[in-house]
């Protein structure tokens, strides 16, 4: 019965996405269809859910608790998104957008409840075409180049790894009907590449769909592309990165702590997004940083996990990983929802767009509470979930751990300080605001449901408590025996809660300080980062250069003096190709040329003279045929 | 019945070329539509008695002789079913839109009068790539490898210019030195040693010879294929009228090299190891030329024929990994050879689109240079979705047919515990894709995305059906083709 609903849900999705070609935006009625059906196919999930669905593709399905969860916040979004599209005003190509749209969510669920690592590659790939699709459609300013970074990079480093992971396991498991996680792992022995390696392969592949660092060049340019309210079925791409990981780390594949201190550092070096985003004032670029760094902290917390695991504080950054990702896609879409609303004027979201329009407004409320969630103010979202992923690495002796945590905890200041400081601009620059007429009810009830979901599982964790520790079950290791346990179980966790409210203490007073004077203080860290970002261009360009200096003059015909005026590879589109088998079969190519020219000067028909030959051969092949 | 129905497939092409080249204008039109259709009905048919009563391999010999064994025959069986209806199918639709592609309304190449002379050519060629397909016998075989060669010279010198005459003459001549030296190896050993022409007696070839004849064959395939180090004919004979483009590159000529090794390789049994390393190395080498040469191209239909490279290197990357399969290390591993045809049947449609839409640049814009095409999504919406979907499908993106094709062939990653030499044409492949996907995203953003240059640009119903119909076709292509993919397999012992 209920693999029949994941089926239906499934196929509502595609015809929301037919029937976005021809209707537009009218197709999120289907969508909304289906989000009741991804809730039932959820909360059946949690039971576990197994089988094969989709007729002909044939998709083995295998929902447990963990993917379940992430079925729930992925039908809720859709849900919300749904029901704010069908009010939401497009300014790009609105039939594409809804296409895309709903075949991007149709590919994030399958994603999420297939076991087969083909079907799981698949989906991989569907979803990061649709999204750029998503991007590419939106056709504002920028997005062409967006969509561009982002496919390649996606392709490069997210699909190509996992294709290579298919290939792989279908050696180790011989059958790609039977390639599934549990094949992978009872074939393990048969690996003919060390299962670091496809660790390795499957992290890649996270981090470029979680938009994490080295591959969140992506992020800030797409965002700033999208519209606003498209901008959660990215949020849902980034938990499906962290869920792919969690995945095959945690449950397939051997994990040692070498990939928990990898995936830790890297989600600490993500973090420091944060600092990028606290000197933004355009909003979406801004909350594009705040995401990349969110995905950082879950890392950093997943990566813990793999380090401390088995233990009761691996258990508790497990949880606060897993949190934290559902949370952040809550407070972060309210967060676009409530920037929708700007657009929704036909206005760019800026610090003093929010005062014109907004100011009073109920959606700034709605908001203000996504923002202090997303700020870790006690006791909204990322409080509850830092609190988890600072408890587990503080209540360990790892040195590495800590200083990764005093690293986190130190970049944890600036989400607040990034708000005061909005807030403090907004008072001293932009003007009051102006009449306007109302935003749509349904893109004031969504950012308020979405918004309010956001306060409420944060507030009474033990909502989500049950389906968490459940989800981690099978794992085996140490469970909370309540929300208090897990909250206060550990000394450490007071010290975490200390830390987290002297956090939001600095953060208010550094909020408050001029942005000039905190730049400057931070200088150091932005150096390093323009550091980095040099170093990727330098060898950018060294390829390039390398390619127009010694490549081309061997596929093109250029003249040496004329090389160093090429600087790009558009400068070489002109000059004619060189055939490098040319060469070898000059000799004859001429020999023929010349007997052609003959022909001509004896005014021979070549057509005739060509023909009569392939005749007289084809007759001479058929009278051996008859005569043998 | 069925033999009558794939006979009937090649021949009334093979005749209603010959009856074309008296014919122009109107009555051209009908007599080359009409054998096409023949050809597609009978293709059709073929298909469906043949899925209906779910046979493995037909094989029906029409001349035999003491001394030769086999002379003519058919080979009816899964991947000739496949690749013959995928040639009908195509050939059919690029040639409805070369009705409209070869009127006086295309603006890049005025047509009309003397356009009957180009279908006798295609229609022949079509008549001949079927024939080839259907072969039962090396005699068949080569009649029918000339054949389309001379079809070949014959479409891409159509316009006669200097250019085309020159192209013409390199695309006759490259293939033809390797049919000499593959086919008539073949022909010599089956008359001296065998005393059979039939692929059947390929397995029976003596083990020091086999290896040297597969390599003759081999030559054979990548001159047709345009594999290294005979590629350049091919981005050469993009002089061709488009059409002819479409069905050299998508569906006959190139594809045939890589059709004939599949086919030997059914038959021929075992081989040594040391031929999977040849093979591996040349098409790396042959991928690393498109490789090369994607980002620097402007003109759309060669940036398109240096794909059908690499294309045809791919599916040769799949006949490589087959070879393991007839080698001691991996007995009876016949994805690679599954991949390679299923490759081949997702491309046909892909490229085709890509070429039919590079025509349409021709036909409304009377461009091929990229830098000069902007806006197609407001001039030619149809055409600028046709040619993004035709880019992001060469670059092996999925909902694309061509995306399951390629995650097929990389399923054959696994023979890295047999060889580490594996992992080289997969990572070659992989790269290509990324290159493309690279390049193409560029042009796309800038030719359908970009500001137009020109207010209005006409196009035409036939045009836009057949432009829609490929699209389609690209999207569903890797669906109706798996269940006949999955049926090919090697016929010669295995090892």
């Amino acid at each position: 019965m209920s693999l029949y609903v994941l089926e239906l849900a499934l196929g509502l999705l595609f015809t929301a996405s037919l029937l976005g070609l021809a209707v537009g935006r009218r197709a999120y009625y289907v969508t909304l269809a289906s989000s009741i059906a991804l809730f039932a196919s959820a909360v059946e999930g949690l039971n576990g859910l197994s089988g094969e669905i989709i007729p002909f593709l044939p998709t083995s399905v295998m929902v447990d608790s963990l993917s379940a969860l992430f079925l729930l916040a992925v039908a809720f979004l859709t849900f919300a998104l749904s029901l704010y599209l069908l009010s939401y005003e497009v300014r790009g190509n609105g039939r594409f957008l809804a296409m895309a749209t709903n075949m991007a969510l149709f590919s994030a669920v399958l994603f999420l409840v297939t076991d087969n690592i083909e079907r799981l590659t698949l989906a991989y790939e569907l979803f990061a075409v649709f999204t750029g699709v998503m991007v590419l459609t939106s056709e504002t300013r920028g997005s062409r180049k967006a969509t561009w970074r982002y496919l390649v990079i996606t392709q490069v480093f997210g699909i190509i790894p996992l294709l290579i992971v298919t290939g792989i396991t279908y050696g180790a498991v011989g059958d790609l009907h039977h390639l599934t996680f549990e094949g992978l792992r009872e074939n393990l022995k048969n690996l003919a590449v060390s299962p670091d390696f496809l660790l390795s392969l499957f992290l890649l592949a996270s981090l470029v769909r979680s938009g994490a660092f080295p591959f969140h060049v992506w992020v800030p340019r797409v965002y700033r592309s999208l519209p606003s309210p498209f901008v959660p079925v990215f949020l849902i791409g980034e938990s499906l990165g962290v869920y792919l990981l969690l995945r095959v780390s945690h449950f397939v594949l051997p994990a040692g702590k070498s990939l928990g201190y990898t995936v830790a550092f890297l989600g600490t070096i993500t973090a420091f997004a944060t600092l990028y985003s606290f000197r933004e004032i355009r909003l979406k670029r801004k909350f594009a940083y705040h995401s990349v760094m969110d995905v950082g902290i879950a890392y950093f917390a997943l990566g813990s996990s793999l380090v401390l695991q088995g233990t009761f504080l691996g258990t508790v950054a497990l949880l606060g990983a897993l949190l934290h990702v559902l949370y952040q896609m809550l407070y972060k879409s309210s967060l676009f929802f409530g920037l929708g609303a700007i657009e929704h004027y036909g206005e760019e979201p800026n610090i003093c767009s929010m005062r014109k329009l907004l100011k009073g407004h109920v959606i700034a409320l709605l908001m203000t509470l996504s923002v202090f969630s997303m700020a870790g103010i006690p006791p909204l979202s990322a409080f509850v979930s830092k609190w988890l992923i600072y408890t587990a690495p503080m209540g360990s002796v790892d040195v590495l751990l800590w200083l990764m945590v005093v690293t986190i905890a130190f970049l944890g200041v600036f989400p607040l300080a990034s708000i005061i400081q909005v807030r403090r601009i907004n008072r001293l620059i932009c003007k009051r605001e102006v009449e306007r007429e109302d935003v749509p009810f349904t893109i004031r009830t969504v950012t308020g449901i979405v918004s309010l979901a956001s306060f409420i599982v944060a507030v009474f964790p033990f909502i989500l408590l049950p389906w968490l520790v459940k989800a981690i079950e099978i794992l085996g290791y140490p469970l909370p025996e309540s929300p208090v346990h897990l909250f206060f179980g550990v000394f450490s966790s007071f010290v975490a809660l200390a830390v987290l409210i002297i956090s939001s203490y600095v953060g208010w007073k550094i909020g408050k300080m001029p942005t000039e004077r905190v730049s400057e203080l931070l200088l150091i860290f932005y150096n390093i980062g323009d550091i980095l970002r040099f170093t990727s261009d330098y060898f950018l360009l060294l390829g390039k250069r390398f390619y127009i200096n010694q490549v081309l003059p061997i596929i093109k015909v250029v003249p040496r003096h004329e090389l160093p005026l090429i600087k790009d590879y558009d400068d070489a589109l002109d000059y004619p190709v060189r055939h490098l088998d040319e060469a070898m079969f000059m000799p004859l190519i001429k020999a023929f040329q010349k007997i052609a020219e003959w022909g001509r000067s004896r005014n021979l028909d070549m057509n005739a003279l060509i023909g009569g030959f392939a005749i007289a051969m084809a007759v001479l092949i058929v009278l051996l045929g008859v005569f043998a | 019945m069925i033999g009558l129905l794939a006979t009937l497939t090649f021949t009334v092409p093979l005749i209603g070329g010959l009856i074309l080249f008296k014919l122009d204008e109107r009555k051209a039109d009908v007599v080359m539509l009409t054998s096409l259709l023949i050809a597609l009905i009978t293709q059709l048919g073929v298909a469906f008695l043949y899925l209906a009563n779910h046979e493995e391999l037909i094989h029906i010999a029409y001349f035999r002789s003491s001394q030769f064994g086999e002379v003519y025959g058919l080979i009816i069986d899964p991947m000739s079913v496949l690749i013959g209806t995928v040639v009908a199918v195509a050939g059919f639709i690029f040639m409805l839109y070369g009705v409209e592609y070869m009127s006086e309304r295309n603006v890049g190449h005025p047509g009309g009068k003397g356009r009957g002379l180009f279908y006798a050519w295609m229609t022949l060629f079509e008549g001949a790539t079927l024939g080839f397909i259907y072969s039962s016998t090396f005699l068949g075989l080569l009649i029918f490898f000339e054949l389309m060669g001379l079809a070949c010279w014959g479409v891409v010198s159509y316009y006669n210019t200097k250019e085309a005459r020159r192209a013409g003459f390199k695309a006759f001549i490259i293939p033809n030195v390797g049919a000499m030296i593959g086919f008539y190896s073949a022909i010599y050993i089956g008359l001296t040693q065998l005393h059979d022409l039939s692929l059947f007696s390929l397995s029976q070839v003596s083990p020091e010879v086999k290896p040297w004849l597969f390599i003759a064959l081999l030559i054979a395939g990548y001159t047709k294929s345009a594999q290294f180090p005979t590629y350049s004919w091919i981005p050469d004979a993009m002089e061709a009228p488009t059409p002819a483009s479409a069905f050299l590159h998508g569906a006959a000529m190139v594809e045939m090299g890589v059709y004939l090794v599949a086919r030997v390789l059914q038959f021929i049994g075992s081989l040594p190891v040391w031929v999977f390393y040849f093979m591996a190395v040349m098409v790396s080498l042959t991928l690393l030329i498109p490789i090369l040469n994607y980002p620097v191209q402007k003109d759309a239909k060669r940036l398109l024929a240096y794909s059908t490279v690499a294309e045809a290197g791919i599916m040769f990357s799949g006949l490589t990994y087959a070879v393991l399969g007839l080698t001691g290390k991996a007995p009876g591993f016949d994805i690679g050879l599954k991949a390679a045809m299923f490759q081949l049947t997702t491309h046909a449609f892909v490229k085709g689109l890509a070429f039919l839409t590079a025509g349409t640049f021709t036909y409304s814009l009377g461009t091929l240079d990229l830098r000069r095409i902007s806006g197609l999504r407001e001039i030619l919406p149809v055409n600028g979705l046709a040619w993004t979907v035709a880019l992001l499908g060469l670059a092996g993106l999925p909902p694309m047919g061509i995306a399951f094709s390629k995650a097929e062939l990389v399923t054959n990653l696994s023979l890295i515990k047999v060889s580490p030499l594996a992992w080289l044409p997969i990572l070659m492949v992989l790269t290509d894709s990324v290159v493309f996907l690279w390049v193409g995203l560029k042009w796309i953003t800038r030719n359908v995305f970009g500001r137009p240059n020109v207010e209005k640009a006409s196009t035409h119903p036939i045009i836009t059906t057949s432009l829609v119909a490929l699209i389609v076709l690209t999207l569903v292509s890797a669906y109706l083709a798996y269940p006949l993919v999955e049926e090919i397999a090697f016929y010669g012992v295995i090892p």
